[in-house]
């Protein structure tokens, strides 16, 4: 093996893409080549000076790149429901059995089409399952010439208007505020209602959601609302208990800043206990000065 | 964390979450990959779009007959060659990135890392970076796209051949090109 050829393998050895025998032949030529064995340091140091070109992808451009796929794979799969909606409007116009049915026809497309097309919740469930799988079969039975009956089970989607005040729509925020997957939903029914909360079902969803609502922020949204009602026996009671048990501590906060504002005479034994087990600063610091105010003792005996 | 092969064939079901998995396990060294070979944010993000979108399209005709990394990368270094061989056609000036205070040299954007710890990289800087950068440039796209692989995603060039539907004695002879290139322009340097 000649020194120009060593020379030209030196890249490939560094990369351990030679072959062994290859390898070999070259790792000879270097322990007896004063010449090649220079080449081969300057090899290294190329190799290293080309590490220096490469750069990490900045962060911020792969989360917008995830972003951007996210809305990309919603297009896609309602592309796709798009060409089901194609299919059953073929199906529709084609089939025999439209004509006796043109309406109802007709309002079962538009059904589809606001299904179908909605947007998705997101990368997390969407856009796996549209289409067909936006109905389930119910029953398949033979029709009329060839043709195939299906009935299909859907839940649809559609809209609804009105004001707080109105019975249904308030019922519907009422249920809402209670729905379990989702926190973003149930603090957005919280904030409509807030403005209703004279209402008894209104305030009960409201101390209810602060009670027992596992996430923070909802807590804080039904606090916040129930902030007009602080003197209220029934209200001062559940911000007790969150005061004594709300393992959120911005809660207990809000909570103590409401209790203390007038001497609250019935809260002497909560503070008392509060100050036997809690361990937030500004929060012992709140109860300790409403207890002094009061004369009490800040400790229970 | 579920095993590939059942990530891929939930994925396949139309799991939704697994393919979310899916895509986040190598969403990354595709983005580098294509950032670095492109050499440009925009297109990367064009690539990676359009890579992923691909990838969900058409999972189903996956078989397993070929790792499911060299599945990926074959679409995403398709499609960086298609825009690299594009891009020659448009003569786009390599060096030079289009940012929000006007055109900057995109070396100053490419994060000095631990170069500046270390004393020897301090000597590399500068006007061998710059060199580098123009030679790297000037590389056909295959060329370019073996030595990023092989250099900086440590991929054997068997597998690189397989990525891009050629033999690894194709995928070598792309790479000795390559490496002579730049030893040659860069020679006064080492
Ligand atoms: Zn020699």
């Amino acid at each position: 093996m000649n020194c120009e050829s060593v020379k030209s393998r030196l890249s490939l050895l560094l990369y351990g893409e030679l072959s062994f025998h290859e390898e070999e032949q070259l790792e000879q030529h270097l322990s007896e080549c004063l010449v090649c064995s220079k080449w081969m340091q300057r090899e290294r140091i190329m190799h290293a000076a080309l590490d220096l070109s490469h750069a990490e992808a900045p962060p911020a451009l792969l989360a917008q790149c995830r972003r951007d796929l996210l809305a990309g794979l919603r297009t896609q799969s309602e592309v796709r429901s798009a060409d089901w909606l194609g299919l059953w409007q073929r199906w529709f116009t084609a089939g025999s059995w439209l004509k006796p049915v043109g309406a109802a026809a007709l309002l079962a497309i538009g059904f589809f089409t606001a299904r179908l097309t909605s947007s998705d919740p997101g990368f997390g469930s969407g856009f796996g399952q549209a289409g067909v799988t936006a109905a389930r079969v119910k029953l398949v039975e033979p029709g009329e010439s060839g043709q195939v009956r299906i009935t299909l089970e859907e839940t649809s989607r559609r809209q609804v208007m009105g004001r707080v005040e109105d019975q249904d729509i308030r019922q519907l925020l009422l249920r809402a505020a209670q729905d379990g997957a989702d926190p973003g939903l149930r603090g957005d029914s919280l904030d409509l209602l807030k403005g209703k909360s004279e209402a008894l079902e209104v305030k009960q969803a409201l101390q209810r959601a602060l009670l027992s609502d596992p996430n923070p922020g909802v807590r804080m949204k039904a606090l916040e609302a129930l902030r007009p009602f602080a003197g209220d026996n029934e209200v001062r009671s559940v911000l007790a208990q969150v005061l004594l048990k709300d393992e959120h501590s911005g809660l207990r906060t809000q909570a103590i800043d409401l209790l203390v504002m007038n001497k609250p005479r019935d809260m002497v034994s909560v503070l008392q206990e509060l100050m036997q087990r809690e361990d937030n600063d500004y929060i012992r610091l709140r109860s300790q000065r409403a207890l002094r105010e009061m004369n009490a003792s800040v400790e229970t005996f | 964390m579920r095993d590939e092969t059942a990530l891929i064939r939930a994925a396949q079901g139309g799991d939704a979450d697994a393919f979310e998995q899916l895509v986040y396990s190598y969403d990354q060294s595709v983005l580098r990959l294509a950032f670095n070979l492109i050499r440009s944010q925009e297109d990367a993000r064009d690539i990676y779009q359009e890579a992923f979108l691909r990838v969900h399209k058409n999972l189903h005709t996956f078989r397993f007959d070929c790792s499911f990394h060299t599945w990926l990368y074959r679409i995403v270094t398709n499609l960086c060659l298609d825009h690299l061989r594009r891009r020659k056609v448009r003569r786009e000036e390599d060096l030079v990135v289009q940012t929000e205070d006007g055109p900057k040299d995109r070396l100053d954007s490419v994060p000095e890392t631990s170069a500046d710890a270390n004393p020897q990289h301090r000597l590399l800087n500068g006007e061998l970076r710059r060199r580098m950068e123009q030679v790297i440039s000037e590389l056909t796209p295959r060329e370019r796209a073996v030595f990023q692989m092989r250099h900086y995603e440590g991929m054997r060039l068997r597998a690189i051949g397989e990525m891009l539907g050629t033999t690894e004695e194709a995928a070598k002879n792309c790479l000795f090109r390559a490496t002579q290139k730049m030893r040659t322009a860069l020679g006064e340097f080492t």
